[in-house]
């Protein structure tokens, strides 16, 4: 399961990141490393990109950025 | 010792505000050599021998965005004493994060906690003394809103410095310790002790901007390949995750969460990113900026330096303003009106010879006022009175309004002639409190020191013409970066790239592209300088290079000329130039993304929408000046500069053998200019010096295109300029001069814009460098390309010739359809980032 795939209004925490390069390492700097937990808040008007809250501040990543981050339900 | 304090902290973390508290008016503003990010440095306001960088608003110490690189290369020159980290406490593990990685510089840190109202507000408590013990550091809580603390931050900065003590890097867990001890034994000699520590991580992360000195017989990368294979991650991986282990355990020894509802910004956004009002509150929003900067309230402003300062001067109060314009433009059409049955009756031979006294007098003393005795005028007039009530005559005006390219043609009768006679030129100082305009208190002062003629000239209508149409901007600058900044200090710009990215991300461009478009359909200078707002280099580039492809307002007298003068105001003209505008964006967009400067650049978008709030005044003004001033500083100087050499070039020239200042604009070197480079010109229908002289004078202001022509066009007196122009038109193109007119308003709308404009992109590209080359360049032979198909395809589908121009449009087509829809090309990853990738 991706960071895609959770519906606004869940929960889920990461497992691994399989992006590379820049953008991994933008998304690791923004705090989403192994074990965070992560909540989905809402999907922009044109169903991309996704808004959610790590680690108590809100952030915005695209739906192709989310499909590299793997997570699990919670 | 000097104390040099640095500045870091997260973006929207009061930086900015904290910056300002501290240095007042002393400050300075600039780029960083070779980009464009602002370099800001300023004296404290207390103590002018403390001096304060502002570095960019970064997340982290990766060498991946221009902002961090700069902020990295500033810490490791050590020319600063102390680092002072702003933390926002309303979001304090990811500003941390930051801070951890602050420690390794082997520099003194201390930390302002900033924004405890907003913790408080929220229900939580922060223990700024557990984090002092936790991290070694002084910390101190700072309202950089309020002002509270900043004395108290300022001495522990300074008393930091004066010490000089590096704080200790945190420690990760033992496993990794062991690793990056391993790495930090064999690190040579040279290496200072106070560094060692943060180049054994960037080794250790592969970082492709670690010391060069690091030379070693060890192989550091076994041990890093070791480390990954124990913890299963890419080693840059492991030491964010150890460093935000590190935060997340001291963290319950910090804060205390002891409630957490709705917070006031998550209840904003649900009205402002929600899924259906979204867009049409952004559209809402945007409009308001775009009528009070624009059209409103900036134009107001724009208008008055304008025609006020920048011209016969201004009303103290609006309403004479009004009553004169309007009795101006009277007395305009009362003079057209005169000439023109004047012009009527020499025609028709009524009386032709007092005819042509009278036509002398138009405008005079004499005309307009019946007290000013001359004999000549007076008997002239009863004459021809006399003569033309008998006859039985009509005149035909023709006027182009030079402001909106408009055409006035109306008949004239022996009684409007009459009326018209009785039309006096208005006073200004009859319709209120009236100040001079710079114009005419220079031509006084000119007068007095009995000036030479060339000089009254060159200071008239070179300086004072040119350098004013600039400053002009100034006002809607001025009220557009007021209100940019609104959006950027409340927080809302973030929150418009997160609506529009889906749609604006497919052309190259980000999400706040929009509004640098929308507002270059004003005017394209505050248009290119909004690009500021956009944080993706490649897009930023991009959106420079196209924004002015939309027709801004000086543009729209060429529009509403060809429009009336050829389409006979066909309402399809004006819509179809802000459609070639936006469709030129487009296009443009998805070409230009396939070509090597703009691949494997794809920003990540991964943007923190941080809280709602409310900016404080002064910070809203200090944007908008820091802006402002830096368009005017450039008017007075390169736009000067080549104001001067318009002027001269127009009015000198070669005449009857000799150099000397010209009479007619045809002998001058502009004419001479335009005809070595009108060969240019000819594949899209223009090959004449005259329209090569337009377009050169339209780059200095586009605006100036109409009042060219229509001085190189009156060659004629008996037939209306516009028509000398189609008929020059015809003769180039063996009668499609309708299409070369349309051709003629295409190539204007799309090239390089006016000097104002390329100034301002030659500012955001960072001075006169490859990328103003390649903006320039590329408007040029974009209007070309899309002029030549024009003319050619609308030519051979009127029934004219197939010749090799029109082969060539072909192939332009061709080779644009073929940019347009070929695949992207393999994706390249630059090299530093697969350097770092290559772990992965």
């Amino acid at each position: 399961m991706t960071l895609n795939d959770i519906k606004p209004g869940n929960s889920c925490r990461v497992i691994k990141l399989h992006d590379t390069g820049q953008t991994r390492r933008r998304i690791l700097d923004m705090g989403i490393t192994r074990g965070t937990e992560i909540k989905v808040n809402k999907v922009a008007p044109l169903n991309d990109p996704i808004e959610m809250t790590v680690r108590g501040y809100h952030l915005s990543l695209r739906r192709s950025d989310c499909r590299g981050i793997e997570v699990e339900a919670i | 010792m000097a104390t040099t304090i640095a500045l870091v902290g997260n973006p929207n973390s009061g930086k900015t505000t904290l910056f300002n508290q501290l240095t007042g008016n002393h400050q300075y503003v600039g780029n960083w050599p070779g980009v464009t990010v602002e370099r800001k440095t300023g004296l404290l306001k207390a103590d002018h021998d403390v001096e304060i960088v502002d570095l960019p608003g970064i997340y982290s110490l990766s060498p991946y965005s221009n902002e961090e690189v700069i902020a990295r290369n500033y810490l490791s020159e050590r020319e600063a004493t102390v680092i002072l980290d702003i933390v926002d406490a309303s979001n304090l593990e990811r500003n941390l994060y930051l801070t951890t990685q602050l420690m390794e510089f082997g520099i003194p840190v201390v930390i302002a906690l900033n924004q405890m109202d907003i913790v408080k507000k929220r229900g939580y408590k922060i223990k700024s003394e557990a984090l002092s013990q936790d991290l070694g550091l002084p910390v101190v809580e700072i309202s950089a809103l309020r002002g509270d603390g900043i004395e108290d931050v300022v001495a522990e900065s300074i008393k930091a410095s004066n010490k000089g003590i590096a704080p200790t890097p945190v420690r990760f867990s033992q496993e990794l310790e062991s690793y990056l001890s391993t790495i930090e034994e064999h690190l040579p000699e040279s290496v200072p002790e106070q560094l060692r520590r943060f180049e054994t991580i960037k080794i250790f992360e592969r970082d492709k901007m670690v010391s060069k000195d690091i030379t070693s017989s060890f192989d550091f990368n076994e041990v890093v390949i070791a480390a990954e294979s124990e913890f299963d991650d890419n080693s840059d991986a492991i030491i964010t995750n150890a460093r935000y282990k590190y935060i997340t355990d001291i963290m319950p020894d910090i804060q205390r969460r002891t409630l957490s509802g709705l917070s006031t910004t998550e209840k904003i956004d649900r009205v402002l990113t929600n899924r259906i009002l979204a867009i049409p509150i952004f559209v809402v929003i945007i409009t308001l900026v775009y009528f009070i900067s624009i059209s409103t309230v900036g134009t107001y402003f724009t208008d008055w330096v304008n025609d006020g300062v920048f011209g016969d001067g201004w009303f103290v109060a609006s309403q004479g303003r009004v009553a004169y314009d309007a009795a101006s433009d009277d007395y305009t059409t009362a003079t057209n009106d005169i000439s023109a049955f004047l012009t009527a009756a020499e025609d028709n031979d009524v009386d032709p010879d007092d005819a042509e006294t009278l036509a002398t007098y138009i405008g005079s003393d004499a005309e307009d006022d019946a007290d000013t005795d001359s004999s000549e005028y007076t008997t002239a007039l009863a004459n021809f009175e006399a003569a033309a009530s008998q006859a039985d005559i009509t005149g035909e005006t023709h006027a182009v309004d030079q402001d909106t390219g408009e055409i006035d043609e109306h008949s004239v009768s022996y009684d409007d002639f009459l009326a018209a006679l009785d039309v006096e030129e208005p006073d200004p100082s009859d319709y209120g409190p009236w100040v001079p305009g710079i114009p005419v208190l220079t031509a006084a002062g000119l007068a007095a020191i009995d000036a030479p003629a060339w000089l009254t000239d060159l200071v008239q209508n070179g300086i004072i013409a040119g350098v004013g149409a600039v400053l002009g901007f100034v006002p809607q600058i001025m009220v557009l970066f007021f209100l940019l900044a609104i959006l950027e200090g409340t927080g809302y710009m973030a929150r418009v790239t997160f609506i529009l990215d889906r749609i604006f991300r497919r052309f190259g461009l980000s999400g706040k592209t929009f509004i640098p478009m929308l507002v270059s359909t004003g005017c394209g200078v505050p248009g290119v300088m909004s690009t500021r707002t956009i944080e993706s280099e490649s897009a930023r580039h991009l959106t420079i290079m196209t924004t002015t492809f939309m027709p801004c307002s000086a543009k729209l007298p060429i529009i509403a000329l060809i429009s009336t003068a050829f389409f006979g105001g066909a309402w399809w003209v004006a819509p179809s130039a802000y459609f070639l505008g936006i469709a030129s964006i487009i296009v443009s967009g998805i070409m230009l993304k396939k070509t090597r400067p703009f691949l494997g650049e794809e920003t990540p978008y991964i943007m923190e929408l941080p809280e709602y709030r409310l900016p404080r005044f002064v910070d809203l003004l200090r944007s908008m000046w820091e802006r402002a001033w830096a368009f005017i500083r450039k008017a007075g100087t390169i736009i000067l500069l080549a104001t001067i050499l318009v002027w001269y070039l127009s009015n000198y020239g070669i005449e009857n053998g000799s150099y000397t200042a010209v009479q007619n604009m045809d002998s001058s070197f502009l004419a001479a200019f335009g005809n070595a480079i009108c060969w240019i010109f000819a594949p899209i229908g223009l090959g004449n010096w005259e329209c090569a002289s337009a377009i050169t004078t339209g780059l200095m202001a586009k605006e100036n295109l109409v009042g060219t022509m229509a001085v190189l066009y009156s060659t004629n007196p008996d037939v209306a300029w516009t028509t000398t122009f189609l008929q020059s038109l015809n003769s180039l193109t063996m009668g499609y001069g309708y299409c070369a007119a349309f051709s003629y308003l295409v190539f204007n709308l799309l090239c390089a814009p006016c000097i104002a404009a390329m100034g301002a992109i030659k500012r955001e590209m960072g001075g006169f460098n490859k990328w103003f080359a390649a903006a320039i360049g590329y408007e040029m032979t974009f209007a070309w390309c899309v002029a030549l198909m024009f003319f050619q395809f609308s030519k051979v589908a009127a029934g004219g010739p197939v010749d090799m121009w029109f082969i060539l449009a072909i192939i332009v087509a061709a080779v644009m359809l073929f940019m347009l829809f070929r695949p992207y090309p393999k994706q390249q990853q630059n090299l530093g980032v697969s350097s770092a990738s290559a772990a992965a």
